[in-house]
Parts: C-alpha cells; sequence; structure tokens
C-alpha cells in the first residue's frame, strides 16, 4: 500500500534554527493520524512542507508519490492555524472562490455544513466572530473531496463544547479512502478518533504507530502517554 | 487558473476602484455641465500661466472652479490609489496570513504575481486614460477655448506640426512606453517584498528597505552604464558624429527612439524582477 503522505529524512532549516531534522514517517490512506507534540515541536513546519507552502532544507516529503507543488495542491485540502480567508469575502463568494479552484470542491455539500453550523451566505467573513470564521474555513476545507487532509490545530484556541462540535464536523465530512493528520497538543479531545498517532519533539519523531497498539503496549492512553513522552 | 485568479482579483480590486470611479466620474460630468453652461473662461496667459476667470456671479465662478479642482483631484486620487491596491494587495493577499490559502491553491508563483500585475496594469491604465480624456473634454469645454485656439483639432495639427507624426501614433508610443514604466515599478515592488517577507520580523520595514536599497543599486548601475558608454564613444571620436545623426532624425523618430530604448531596459528589468520574485516565492516563501 502506497503512503499518501511520505518522508524520507526531511529537514528544514530556518537559518540556524532547525524545525525538522531528518524526520521520516508514512501517512495511509483511510486513516486519521495524530500529528501530536508541544508548542515548536516542528508540526506546522511539517505540514506546511506537505502543503507546498515550505520546500525541504534536504530530505524529501511525497504526496501521492509526488514532491508537493501545484499537482498535489489539487488533491491536498490544508486547513492553516489561522484565518486565511480575506475578510472582504461574503461567505457565498468564499465558497465561489473554493468552488473555481478545486475541482474536488463540493458545493452542495458546503450548503449543507453551512447551514448546519448556522452561517449565512450573505454574511462577511469580516463581520463574524473568530470562532464563526474558524467554523467557515473548516466547513470549507472538509467540503473537499481530497485524498489528503491536513489539519494544523483545527481545535486549538476553542472551548471544549466546540471543539466536540468541530472534531464531530471533521470526522462525518472526509473522504473515507483519503488520509486525515489533524496536528495538535490537546490530545485528549482527539484521542477516540486517531487510528494512528506521530509524536514529534524538536524536529524528530519520538513515537509513531497504531493508536491502539500502542495502548497495549504500553498500558495506558494516548494522553498519559503523552505526558510520559514529553514529561519537561 | 489564471484566469480564474484574475477574475477574483478584478472583483476584489474593484470595490475599491469602483467607488473611486464612480466619484471621478460624476464630479467630471458635473464639472463639464457647470462648464458648459457657461460659467467660467478659461484664458491662457503667456505659456503656462492659465487662469480662470468668472464670467457670471463670482459665486458661480466660484463654484466651478471648486467643482474643477476636485474633479481634478479625484481622477489623481484614482491614479495614486491604482498604485497603493496594486503594491499592498500584492503584500497582504500574498504575504500576510491570506498567503495560505493562496498559495495553497493549485497554481504557480509566477500565475499568482501574473495576476497581480495584469490587474494593477490595468486599473493604473484605466486612471491615466480616464484622467488625461476627462482632463481633455474639460479643457476643450471650456466657453471661449476655441476663440483662443484650443480645439482638438488645432491640437491634432499641432501635433503633427511639431512631430510630424498623427498624434495618435506618438500616443500609442507613450502609452506603451507608460506600461513598461509602470510594471517595471510594480515588478521592482513586488521584488522587494519578497525580499522583505523573508525576515521573521519587521517585514514592511525590510520590504521598504529593500525597495530603497534596489534603486538606489539601480541608479547606480545607470550612472555607470551612461559613463561607460560616454567614454566608449568619445575615445572612439563619434560623438559629434553620433550628435549630428541625432539632429538630422525628425523629431517622432528621436522620440521613438528614446521611448523605445527606455521600454527596452524597463521590460528587461521586468523579466528579471519577474523571475527572482517567482523563485523567491517558489523557493523561499516566508509566510508571517
Amino acid at each position: 500500500m502506497e503512503a499518501v503522505l511520505n518522508c524520507q529524512s526531511l529537514t528544514k532549516n530556518f537559518g540556524a534554527k532547525t524545525a525538522l531534522d531528518h524526520f521520516s514517517a508514512a501517512v495511509y490512506g483511510g486513516r486519521i493520524t495524530g500529528l501530536l507534540g508541544p508548542n515548536g515541536s516542528g508540526k506546522t513546519t511539517l505540514i506546511k512542507l506537505a502543503a507546498g507552502l515550505l520546500t525541504p532544507t534536504d530530505g524529501a516529503v511525497t504526496v501521492c508519490g509526488t514532491a508537493p507543488g501545484t499537482q498535489t495542491k489539487a488533491h491536498v485540502a490544508y486547513l492553516p492555524d489561522r484565518m486565511s480567508l480575506p475578510n472582504h469575502l461574503r461567505v457565498r463568494e468564499a465558497v465561489e472562490f473554493f468552488a473555481d479552484f478545486y475541482v474536488d470542491f463540493q458545493e452542495e455539500k458546503a450548503s449543507a455544513l453551512l447551514s448546519e453550523l448556522k452561517i449565512q451566505p450573505d454574511e462577511r467573513i469580516g463581520t463574524m466572530s473568530k470562532g464563526t470564521r474558524e467554523k467557515l474555513q473548516l466547513a470549507l476545507v472538509m467540503s473537499r473531496a481530497a485524498d489528503l487532509y491536513l489539519l494544523d490545530e483545527p481545535i486549538g484556541g476553542v472551548d471544549p463544547a466546540a471543539r466536540d462540535r468541530i472534531l464531530d464536523t471533521i470526522i462525518r465530512n472526509y473522504r473515507e479512502e483519503a488520509a486525515l493528520v489533524i496536528s495538535t497538543h490537546l490530545i485528549g479531545d482527539i484521542e477516540p478518533v486517531l487510528d494512528d498517532v506521530i509524536m514529534i519533539q524538536d524536529g524528530r519523531p519520538v513515537l509513531t504507530g497504531n493508536v491502539e497498539e500502542l495502548r497495549e503496549t504500553h498500558g495506558k492512553s494516548m494522553d498519559a502517554l503523552f505526558r510520559e513522552v514529553f514529561k519537561c | 487558473m489564471l484566469k480564474k485568479l484574475l477574475k477574483h482579483e478584478f472583483r476584489a480590486t474593484a470595490r475599491i476602484f469602483a467607488p473611486l470611479l464612480g466619484a471621478a466620474l460624476i464630479l467630471s460630468g458635473a464639472t463639464w455641465i457647470v462648464v458648459r453652461l457657461g460659467g467660467i473662461l478659461i484664458l491662457s496667459g503667456g505659456t503656462d500661466i492659465v487662469s480662470v476667470v468668472p464670467i457670471g456671479s463670482p459665486i458661480f465662478g466660484l463654484f466651478s472652479g471648486i467643482l474643477m479642482l476636485l474633479s481634478i483631484l479625484a481622477l489623481f486620487a484614482l491614479m495614486v490609489a491604482a498604485v497603493l491596491v496594486t503594491v499592498q494587495r500584492f503584500y497582504k493577499n500574498l504575504l500576510g496570513d491570506e498567503g495560505y490559502l493562496m498559495f495553497s491553491l493549485p497554481v504557480t508563483p509566477g500565475q499568482h504575481i501574473a495576476a497581480k500585475l495584469i490587474v494593477g496594469t490595468v486599473w493604473s491604465a484605466a486612471a491615466l486614460l480616464l484622467m488625461l480624456g476627462i482632463l481633455t473634454v474639460l479643457i476643450l469645454s471650456v466657453p471661449g477655448a476655441a476663440s483662443y485656439g484650443l480645439t482638438f483639432a488645432n491640437l491634432l495639427a499641432a501635433c503633427r506640426r511639431t512631430l510630424g507624426v498623427p498624434l495618435g501614433a506618438f500616443f500609442g508610443i507613450s502609452f506603451c512606453t507608460f506600461l513598461a514604466g509602470i510594471t517595471n515599478s510594480y515588478l521592482l515592488a513586488y521584488l522587494s517584498m519578497s525580499i522583505g517577507s523573508r525576515r521573521q520580523e519587521s517585514r514592511l520595514f525590510a520590504s521598504v528597505a529593500a525597495y530603497v536599497v534596489l534603486n538606489a543599486a539601480l541608479m547606480v548601475l545607470y550612472l555607470i552604464v551612461m559613463a561607460v558608454s560616454g567614454a566608449v564613444t568619445a575615445s572612439l571620436g563619434i560623438l559629434q558624429t553620433a550628435q549630428a545623426f541625432v539632429d538630422s532624425l525628425p523629431p517622432f523618430t528621436v522620440a521613438c527612439i528614446f521611448m523605445g530604448v527606455s521600454s527596452g531596459v524597463l521590460l528587461a528589468g521586468d523579466v528579471i524582477y519577474f523571475f527572482i520574485t517567482r523563485a523567491l516565492l517558489t523557493k523561499k516563501l516566508n509566510l508571517a
């Protein structure tokens, strides 16, 4: 089985600082992978490299066997860790924007999701609350039938009730054959939905594998294991 | 994909330009009506002094003058807005938070640059043409202008007499030079911002600094090229021959040569700036 996302000795330096250090890991279709690590561990850098927003200093990253570029971006649904939709757009214009550029964007699904999240089509993004804007961005990303979903901290900065809603939206809407990567440091909330984990520290993978197997081997939950691995 | 980028870029910039354009057209229309009503008379005093003399009541004359001034200011505002928006769109839409969305689209960095450049150039050219057109119409509409020889036919004739070619030909080559100049300025600004954005902090300051440094370097380069070419011409003893040759040419040919060479240099700069900016956005992209 070919990995949807494959990193081989991937290294990324920012000046003298090494964000990723010979990082190797693979993510497969039909699996939900948690990219877990404390702040500054290299999660966002890894996701940006896979999304084609950064170029590696050394090593290689591939999406469906191809180096990130225009071709792979058509198959990768990327949710950044910040609001990237222009404030001047109305919701229906943002939907049109996604529909124009992504052939895998499903407008009907987007309409249903937006209606479910109580987001009005004529609402201007700039006038929305931070939480509503985040929900809109997530709804647009999850309305794509992509091969790889890269969600960078989708539940960071929201209250516990909203986290459940966001996770529910993600789980119910991603294409099941696709690979889903969720980066977070909030393990407790995300653990029930994960198939695999990649724990990362100082740009290196410190623990990877199947969640069930790791639980059995170590006799503890991912949350407890995370606390143990990243103990100060 | 470039077509789609252009569509969304025009839409995003039109929300700024449409009201400005509307205001400029309304003001110009109102001015034209008032001027045609015979409120003011423009007298050409000497070569470059233009005075406004009211024929009717002083208040009406003042009103006409203010309208004329506002029209001209609105047209200049349109030109300035075209430049500011074109530069700001690149910085905010590609190098700010919106860049996370834009660079995750299945579009090449070259297409992003091209879309921004084309839209900015179209708005700038439209603003210039509108300004020239409206100013010409307003000046020629002034009552009494014809008695001072200010007619469109006279303008065409004067142009042909001075340059030896129709106004259209002169305007055409001037407009091409303008396009080369404006694209060059925008691409230099894009390059400066791409360089400035490589810093983690004070990116705007770094972009401005990069622009100043690049401009200074270009000035030095031009001076060196001019000094060297002057020295070579002098050492070969062909300075006077060249001067005589230029003097023997019709003014329009001289203008064409000057603008053609300028445009060529600017376009060469365009290509260099475009490819360096593209390389920076492809290999060294550093979003805020």
